[in-house]
């Protein structure tokens, strides 16, 4: 189920929303974070942004899905996700 | 259990991840015996509780929130120690039969603990509002243990629990000894570990259970292993970890299957099937075409809106105040200096007090834009244009800072600093100051009412959807010929929909115009100080000032847009800050003519509706104002990237003014 949830993030063309992941996994929503989140344990996808901006919360671009002290809800497939794909891509 | 000369004490974990109502089972179950500690070395508060019944003692013990037994935070690793290393005589599972699937994988690893168990199948009722039917049965006959439907806060269910729980602590129910299997693919690699791992290894935990966890990668039980083992032998289980580095992926994965399995068994069809209305307007409004449209749509919406509200609103401030004001004023100081009075009417009232009467049209669309963005429909219009920047070669994270340049480029350049590889973050700040910010809406709508009248919201529209086609060519050829970054995959938390907050609504409302207010007070006014001194020195003329002068030098690229050297110099000034423009014409045109009509009429009279239309698309592609190109600098820390950016748009802005005022004079709108 994991490895299907990142085959489904690399192939789609462009960002997912986890709305749409769950749906195409056929789990609801808070079934999807989780899983979202146990990937981010175990390496293959990283959460958040590479920096805070500098402009502050108020008018930071990522407010739009930030959940402070939590994280912004954006994740984002690592190299260690993308080789494992590469890797093994039929299971 | 615990024997002697007292009854028996059967101790009862109940264990659960956060929010299902564990505590409620407990007070229930405990009543006023309880009491209240911390866990042995930790600072996680401890509950226990004694629980009698039929002669029997029950010793509950209420163990800290947890998803899983791995050791991801204080909580998780206090429950699992105690479960695997205290060994309970019962665990009671409080799961959440409104979010059952996502319960079952603490459930699962529960069984594979192999310790005695009863679930209790808590918020029933919950569950059933939500439209899911759990059955119970099924659910029990799947898992192999007791079930127990429960609305505990209602007390439904304790009794049936209590009685659950003496049954299994009388033995009268099997629990399965191994719970669900792992994946086929572990197992080789399980027994290997196992051949690997001296028979008399001695660690607290059961050791098929914490040879599982090492696959799994728990540092807490790697530590445990490297404690009990001689050197060479944990170096050999390092390197078979090592090698195996996927086999955490797989176990999850096989508990993740069989949770999805099991809820299907329970509840009769796969799980997230329950579409609300909200995802029902996802649907359209994030889907790759359809939330295009209603992008397109609402942009549209927004500048009616402007136009049809905020716009006589605009014409009443500027005919009741300002060209008042201006004239009270030269009435007041008659006899004065003519510079004096030029000064004072036509640059400071004329130019940056026209600028503010342009505080309704912005106030909607600032208004607009707060509603949308409180409401959760920007995250969605983000998403929508992300899927389509992708298409054009920009990466995911950039379409967060392309966002924020509806309201004003400066921070979105700023913002391009979240998007991690440099190739895309480039990218991101070249092409941000093509997102036509509130300031270039204010050019917008002055010179769409003069010239448009009715089909000023069609112009206005079509411009922006010309930038953003601009944005996307402009992200295509220098993601395709200047970066080739690698593409990355990103996912996105859509938050849900809420009816705006009015009073989070007003503020960022106010906060914007209180920002374009001290721009005009502050930026705009020095400004149009400084244009009306270059239009009125050294002489009176106009046409033979030092502005005169520099527009002159302008006017044969003017010419190829219809646009007369005031045109020109009002674009140049717009390099400080956009409305600048507008400041700049009021000064220049009142100083011609001496008069104080309205700016739209003067407008018409210098110039054709082709050249406008020209006009309006050099505005909405030209170099950004200077706070932008400073932002460029200090993002890109390169003047080289700097100068490519102010080019590039230079370039741009010209040959599509130039080619749509000759091709719009082909349309009969040059006369």
């Amino acid at each position: 189920m994991l490895k299907r949830l990142l085959t489904i993030i690399a192939a789609n063309d462009g960002t997912s929303s986890l709305d749409w992941l769950a749906r195409e996994m056929g789990v609801p929503l808070a079934m999807a974070e989780q899983l979202m989140a146990e990937l981010v344990r175990m390496g293959y996808l990283r959460l958040g942004l590479a920096a805070c901006t500098p402009v502050g919360c108020a008018a930071c671009p990522a407010r739009v899905s930030c959940h402070p002290p939590t994280g912004v809800g954006l994740w984002e497939l690592t190299d260690r996700g993308r080789r494992l794909l590469t890797e093994s891509p039929s299971s | 259990m615990t024997e002697g000369r007292h009854p028996k004490i059967v101790t009862v974990a109940l264990a659960g991840t956060p929010n299902t109502g564990k505590s409620t089972v407990f007070n229930a179950l405990t009543g006023l015996r309880q009491h209240v500690g911390n866990w042995p070395g930790k600072t996680v508060e401890k509950k226990s509780g004694i629980c009698q019944r039929d002669g029997k003692v029950f010793s509950v013990v209420d163990l800290p929130g947890s998803y899983s037994l791995g050791a991801n935070s204080t909580e998780e690793e206090i429950a699992r120690d105690f479960l695997a290393r205290e060994r309970p005589d019962i665990v009671v599972a409080i799961v959440d039969a409104s979010s059952l699937e996502r319960n079952l994988y603490l459930v699962c690893e529960l069984l594979q603990l192999g310790v005695p168990m009863v679930v209790a199948l808590n918020m029933m009722d919950v569950a059933r509002s939500g439209g899911l039917e759990v059955d119970a049965g099924a659910l029990e006959a799947a898992l192999g243990v007791p079930v127990v439907p429960m609305v505990a806060r209602n007390g439904q269910g304790i009794q049936q629990l209590l009685e659950s729980i003496e049954a299994v602590a009388e033995g009268e129910t099997a629990s399965p000894v191994d719970g669900p299997r792992l994946s086929p693919a572990v197992q080789p690699l399980l027994a290997k570990l196992d051949a690997a791992v001296p028979a008399d290894l001695d660690i607290p935990y059961p050791r098929r259970w914490a040879l599982v966890k090492l696959l799994e990668g728990d540092p807490s039980i790697r530590r445990s292993m490297k404690a009990a083992l001689p050197p060479d032998a944990w170096e050999r289980i390092r390197n078979i970890l090592h090698q195996h580095e996927q086999a955490m992926l797989e176990i999850a994965s096989s508990r993740y299957d069989w949770a999805a399995e099991t809820y299907r068994r329970a509840v009769g069809r796969p799980g997230g099937e329950n579409i609300s209305l909200g995802e029902r307007a996802d649907r359209l409004l994030t889907h790759p075409l359809g939330g295009l449209i209603a992008f397109a749509a609402m942009v549209f919406g927004i500048y009616w809106l402007m136009f049809n509200l905020g716009a006589p609103m605009q014409g009443w401030l500027n005919d009741n105040v300002v060209v008042r004001s201006a004239d009270a004023l030269e009435d007041a100081l008659r006899g004065w200096p003519d510079w004096s009075t030029s000064l004072l009417a036509n640059g400071l009232i004329g130019g940056a007090g026209l600028v503010l009467t342009f505080i309704p049209i912005l106030a909607i669309l600032f208004l607009a834009l707060a509603i949308l963005e409180d409401v959760g429909y920007m995250a969605r219009a983000a998403f929508v244009m992300d899927r389509f920047m992708h298409r054009v070669g920009l990466r995911g994270q950039s379409f967060l800072p392309l966002f924020l340049g509806w309201g004003c480029n400066v921070p979105a350049i700023m913002g391009s600093r979240i998007v991690e590889s440099r190739a895309a973050r480039l990218t991101t700040i070249l092409v941000t100051p093509l997102v036509p910010c509130a300031a270039r809406m204010v050019v917008i709508a002055l010179f769409t009412a003069a010239f448009f009248g009715g089909a000023a919201v069609l112009v206005s529209w079509s411009m922006v959807m010309m930038n953003l086609a601009v944005l996307a060519l402009a992200a295509l050829l220098i993601s395709r010929f200047v970066f080739r970054g690698q593409d990355s995959s990103f996912v996105m938390e859509i938050p849900r929909y809420h009816a705006p907050n009015i009073r989070t609504v007003l503020l960022a409302t106010g906060e914007r115009v209180r920002r374009f207010v001290m721009l005009a007070g502050t930026v705009i006014l020095a400004m149009s100080l400084v244009v009306w001194a270059f239009s009125s020195f050294p002489s009176n003329d106009v046409g033979d000032s030092i502005l005169g002068h520099i527009g002159r030098g302008l006017a044969p690229v003017g010419g190829l847009m219809g646009l007369d050297w005031r045109m020109m110099v009002a674009l140049l000034t717009s390099f400080v800050a956009k409305e600048q423009t507008i400041a700049t014409l009021r000064v220049i045109l009142g100083t011609g003519d001496g008069a104080n009509g309205a700016l739209k009429t003067e407008l018409t009279s210098i110039m054709v509706p082709a050249a406008a239309v020209s006009f309006i698309a050099l505005q909405m592609l030209f170099v950004p104002c200077a706070a932008s190109v400073a932002a460029i600098r200090q993002e890109t820390r390169s003047w080289r990237w700097t100068g490519f950016a102010v080019g590039y748009m230079l370039t741009i802005s010209f040959a599509v003014a130039i080619v749509i005022y000759q091709v719009a004079r082909l349309f009969g709108l040059g006369v």
